[in-house]
């Protein structure tokens, strides 16, 4: 089936609002989606969510005859496979470009980068060696693709544990997980895909959604590892924009962001991994938990693709608003002013609001304090930008430099 | 995991899971989990057939299964055929000529009763997708042990290492007729006989369980 | 399994109410059964009910769109083949929609349709074995509200159920919704909703609280819109 074409409406809606810097789904510009990770109980087997797009990756293992090459090292193989169940558009089993573009990228960003120790797992120099294998799939399409299928492939790779050989002469022993415990992979950085996209009047936006992919003009991905360290990079275009423009306003938040994205699945992975090793039975992180039973409210605002920016953050605090209303209609003026003084600055913060909510519902008696408030966070918002000047100065252009030429040579 | 799963008695199944409309994309979706089985399946249709493929005077159903890992291989064509063709009895395919049923699936954990585990989501996500359908299809897995000679229905990985032969039925809803059925192994007429009723019984839960979710899908929108 | 009116009846399901015994009466299946000899047959999975009159039909999920016809739809425009615009409505197949079906149309005088605009339409064919054909004009020729819908507006796609929802003149939202906001809007039976209101904010806010009516029973819905109306001060 073809893919419907995008509607002039749709895109000139997109437009204005990038414009305007309001998303469709409520997030600021350089905000990405909440991720999710599920372990199914296999070792190196999970399910990753990104908003609505969601991949499943598998890590196997099989022991082959090392490259000649290179006779020490074992080998890892990623296949990223658009299942036609993520979008009526996918073909099954054809090799198609999108599929072949993000495959590349995958590769550039686990394999390039060195990530993995594959010295460890040859067994005997130039006669065996583990060989992995990493399927990831995607089944459901909202954008996207390569920051889920990375997160899903990084997840599976840090939570694989192979089994343990031990080789006498000539001969290999496979021992099983029941006889001797089985061993995770060695990871010497843990590198992520950030996906940014480029829209006609140069505004950036990070995570783009499906609909945002079809409107925008450029898309910039960057693989980043924890130590802001970049491992690859990939940018497509249509339009004539050149990676000159782009990265510096956003290299340092996809630097950030990737180390938050990076100790979010070291968390989780390491949750589970613990867990198996106590052989608790562990509930929750799991397959089964990725069914939502009896979640009615959180399904609720899960399930709406456009929603206003406060909707998800209104939400928890509905039953503190009714009675606040109840109460005293003084309050909500207050609210309102502070919204309002938020404003100004809100731009470069939109976190900032909620804060000032809360605040202002728990001290509603002091009215002059709402100043104050602002002014603190402020000089912490100051803060954060310099932090992140001083940290990323020397490392982050040098690898910029080095990035557009690989950027040539593929 | 091995080990931690309670053996259950004979004659219950293991817990069934599922959530309805997991996907966004896809016409209707289901996640489907039994005991630690899981599956997740998503249609499309009924939309635009490829010229090779279309019929003038019914859908053409096209199913597509995924394995977790690898390509898929030679069991998973098999698996692909025999969801295609309980699919087609269940479907009433004709009111819509010229066009094609997409069923996907993606298996996402096998730890036994794979296939009935997959029928059992397509069902449901046929459901989910408001296709016409002349009656809902379940399947049940069941083994006869080696060595006891005892029936297990719905087995895990671990009891299927003990087993003499495995037996997938899958049933209509409405005269609880047996649609398709896979076996491996060897047995004896009698046991066949013996294990078809006892899953016959059994797809009575399956069938509580769609209504059950369907209950609960229904009333909350 | 045997269901009577307000149950939850599946696939395969023997509806108990209607007998067909009695050729006098007059019972109208709607969507969801059949008959099948003797008796009726639920063939979708959903809430049955029952209209005024002896009308049947199964409340169901669903997100691929069948055409019916005398439907409204909202459709894009894909492809000019001639004489006639193809329209991708959201079923299996384009539909048709001639350059004469739009009012005041001739010859000489040819409506101005681009590929991706965003039409409003009627079905004026759709059968199973037919392709679907659409026409912006009613009987008379006049266009009503039918039509090219401005691109200044937003599209986006929701569940049928929703749309039956909305579309209910029993249901609220969208008088409470216009007494804060102003806007335009055009639900097609396809699952397609094209709003355009004042600013990009308030757009986004309609769109939020149309989705958001999907899990909102009829009486919830006032408090809905004061919710919406309340988020949009704040952000201005």
């Amino acid at each position: 089936m073809r893919e419907v074409i995008l509607s002039h409406c749709e895109k000139n809606f997109v437009n204005k609002a990038i414009d305007k810097e309001t998303r469709l789904d409520g997030r600021q510009l350089l905000e990405a989606r909440p991720v999710n990770i599920h372990f199914g109980s296999n070792w190196g087997c999970c399910i990753v969510s990104l908003g609505r797009t969601k991949a499943i990756a598998q890590v196997s293992c099989d022991i082959q005859k090392p490259k000649a090459s290179r006779p020490n090292e074992g080998m890892l193989h990623i296949n990223v496979e658009l299942n036609p169940m993520a979008a009526p558009f996918f073909e099954a089993g054809r090799q198609s470009d999108p599929s072949v573009q993000i495959n590349r990228q995958l590769e550039r960003c686990l394999k390039d980068s060195k990530c993995i120790d594959l010295e460890s797992l040859c067994i005997v120099a130039d006669k065996k060696a583990w060989n992995l294998r990493v399927d990831i799939n995607i089944i459901n399409h909202d954008g996207n693709l390569v920051d889920c299928a990375s997160i899903a492939a990084l997840a599976a790779l840090m939570h694989f544990h192979r089994p343990d050989v031990s080789s006498s002469e000539e001969e290999i022993i496979i021992h099983s997980f029941a006889e001797k415990d089985p061993l995770p992979l060695t990871i010497y950085h843990h590198p992520v895909c950030i996906s940014f996209l480029v829209f006609e009047n140069g505004n950036t936006i990070m995570d783009p959604t499906y609909l945002e992919e079809k409107v925008g003009v450029a898309q910039l991905t960057m693989g980043i590892n924890s130590y802001r360290e970049l491992c690859s990079l990939d940018f497509n275009y249509l339009t004539r924009t050149s990676v000159a423009d782009v990265i510096p306003t956003i290299s340092n938040q996809a630097a950030n962001y990737a180390a938050e994205l990076v100790s979010l699945i070291k968390e989780s992975v390491r949750q589970d991994v613990e867990a198996r090793y106590k052989k608790e039975v562990k509930n929750f992180g799991r397959f089964e938990n990725c069914i939502a039973t009896d979640k009615l409210t959180a399904m609720f605002t899960d399930k709406i693709p456009i929603k206003l920016s406060s909707w998800g953050k209104m939400d928890d605090r509905e039953d503190e608003i009714m009675e606040d209303q109840k109460e005293n209609e003084q309050i909500i003026k207050i609210n309102k002013n502070s919204a309002e003084l938020l404003l100004l600055k809100g731009d470069l913060f939109g976190n900032g609001g909620v804060n000032t909510w809360q605040n202002d519902s728990s001290s509603d008696d002091e009215e002059e304090s709402s100043d104050e408030v602002v002014m603190v966070e402020e000089t912490k918002t100051k803060c954060h930008v310099l932090d992140d000047i001083e940290l990323s100065e020397d490392s982050e252009e040098e690898e910029t430099q080095n990035m557009t030429k690989d950027d040539i040579q593929t | 995991m091995e080990g931690t799963e309670i053996v259950e008695d004979e004659g219950i199944l293991r817990p069934m899971k599922c959530e309805l409309n997991h996907l966004t994309m896809p016409d209707g979706s289901a996640m489907f989990m039994q005991g630690d089985t899981a599956v997740v399946a998503g249609i499309y249709g009924p939309v635009e057939a490829r010229v090779q493929k279309m019929m003038y005077d019914k859908a053409s159903i096209e199913v597509v299964y995924t394995p977790i890992k690898g390509p898929p291989c030679v069991d998973d064509r098999m698996r692909e055929q025999i969801i295609k063709e309980t699919c087609e009895a269940a479907l009433i395919a004709t009111l819509h000529p010229g066009t094609a049923i997409c069923i996907n699936v993606q298996e996402l954990q096998d730890s036994g009763g794979l296939l009935a585990c997959t029928v059992n989501a397509a069902c449901l996500a046929l459901i989910n997708s408001g296709l016409s359908m002349k009656f809902m299809i379940g399947a049940v897995n069941c083994m006869i042990e080696k060595d006891s000679q005892k029936l297990i229905l719905d087995p895990d990985t671990t009891q299927i290492q003990e087993a003499k032969a495995t037996f997938t039925f899958i049933f209509d809803s409405s005269k609880k007729d047996l649609v398709s059925c896979q076996t491996t192994g060897r047995f004896t007429e009698k046991e066949f006989l013996y294990s078809f009723d006892k899953c016959k019984e059994a797809s009575q839960c399956v069938f509580q369980f769609f209504r059950s979710i369907v209950t609960k899908y229904a009333t909350r929108i | 399994m045997e269901v009577t009116v307000g149950d939850v009846a599946m696939p395969g399901d023997i509806i108990k109410d209607i007998s067909t015994h009695n050729t006098k009466d007059k019972i109208i299946l709607g969507p969801g059964l059949r008959r099948d000899g003797e008796v009726i047959v639920a063939s979708k999975a959903g809430v049955l009910r029952k209209g005024q009159s002896a009308t049947y039909y199964i409340d169901s999920y669903q997100k691929r769109y069948i055409p019916n016809r005398g439907e409204n739809v909202v459709g894009i425009v894909t492809q000019k083949v001639g004489d006639i615009f193809k329209v991708d409505i959201a079923a299996s197949e384009q539909a048709g929609l001639s350059y004469m079906a739009f009012e005041g149309a001739s010859k000489r005088n040819r409506p101005d349709v681009q590929v991706g605009d965003v039409v409003f339409a009627k079905l004026l064919v759709a059968s199973k074995d037919m392709e679907p054909e659409l026409v912006c004009v009613d009987s008379l020729g006049k266009k009503g509200k039918l039509g090219v819908l401005s691109s200044d507006g937003m599209l986006f796609t929701c569940s049928f159920s929703l749309v039956r929802k909305i579309l209910n003149p029993e249901c609220p939202l969208f008088k409470m919704l216009g007494k804060e906001q102003a806007y335009d809007l055009a639900v097609g039976m396809n699952g397609r909703v094209w709003i355009k209101a004042r600013s990009v904010h308030e757009t986004i806010a309609v769109a939020n609280a149309i989705l958001a009516a999907e899990y909102t029973a009829l009486s919830e819905m006032n408090s809905l819109c004061n919710r919406i109306a309340k988020m949009l001060l704040q952000q201005r």
